[in-house]
């Protein structure tokens, strides 16, 4: 999986490209994260418009990044979810915990709103 | 009928490949793309939960997979080689203490992604085996042709 970042203002924009099924790529996510909060960039958005495949290795690794960045005062968004990785959020009810955002500019602009 | 067996060790580039075998696989069973999808997912979900839970990542041991297919159904067939578990004692995941949690959706998503999921402890390890039907209108490409004249 590749992980680009992009700033916009104080919010850091993380698109992802590839599968999240465990192993290397949610240590990496998560990771990324953890640098960013140590850098003092705790807004964050998610972008899974390009991730192919998810499993709950996969949603493990983003309520990993959302605790830490809830842990540090921060704050997550997820932009792009394909309509099987909904499919997921919706039968683990973690539509009702993510705070989601068709795109990544949408999940952006919340943060100012 | 006809069957993939597949003896791999437990290493997560495995889960990558799967997902392109599985894809071709149930394209050419003709299920829809939610259950093309599902049945993926599903795989990915119980092979990670051998090598990661049951094979404690060590790729000495090996993870075994069978694939059955018929004009009615997939039944997959992961083994591992770990000591087992009781899912009865599962905890729900979508409890409210167990929601934020990072683990313990696998086997959950495993049932709500798959028509029949039965665990095998008896020959060793653990042994998940399940199963996704087609749906009526889906039996083959020939009985769709059929319909139409």
């Amino acid at each position: 999986m590749q992980i680009k970042e992009e700033i916009r203002d104080d919010v850091a924009v993380l698109y992802l490209k590839g599968n999240l099924m465990g192993g290397t790529d949610s240590t990496e996510l998560h990771e990324k994260v953890k640098s960013l909060i140590a850098d003092k960039v705790k807004k964050v958005v998610i972008d899974l418009s390009k991730v192919k495949w998810m499993n709950s290795s996969g949603l493990g690794a983003l309520m990993g990044c959302m605790t830490s960045l809830k842990n540090a005062d921060g704050e997550l968004k997820i932009s792009g979810a394909t309509e099987k990785i909904r499919n997921l959020f919706m039968i683990t009810k973690l539509i009702t915990i993510f705070d989601t955002y068709e795109t990544a500019e949408r999940a952006v602009a919340s943060f100012k709103s | 009928m006809p069957t993939v067996r597949l003896i791999v060790p437990s290493r997560f580039e495995i889960v990558e490949e799967l997902t392109l075998l599985i894809e071709r696989i149930t394209e050419q069973m003709h299920f829809d793309s939610d259950d093309r999808d599902n049945i993926v997912i599903a795989v990915t979900e119980a092979v990670s939960n051998a090598i990661i839970h049951g094979n404690r990542n060590d790729e000495e041991k090996k993870v075994q997979i069978s694939i059955v297919t018929s004009d009615k159904k997939i039944t997959i067939r992961v083994k591992d080689e770990g000591e087992g578990f009781d899912p009865n004692k599962l905890a729900s995941p979508l409890e409210p203490n167990n929601i934020l949690k990072e683990n313990g959706r696998g086997i959950f998503i495993l049932h709500s992604l798959m028509d029949k999921v039965k665990f095998d402890f008896s020959a060793g390890g653990t042994e998940v085996i399940m199963t996704k039907y087609k749906k009526p209108l889906q039996k083959s490409r020939k009985s769709l042709t059929l319909r139409t004249i």
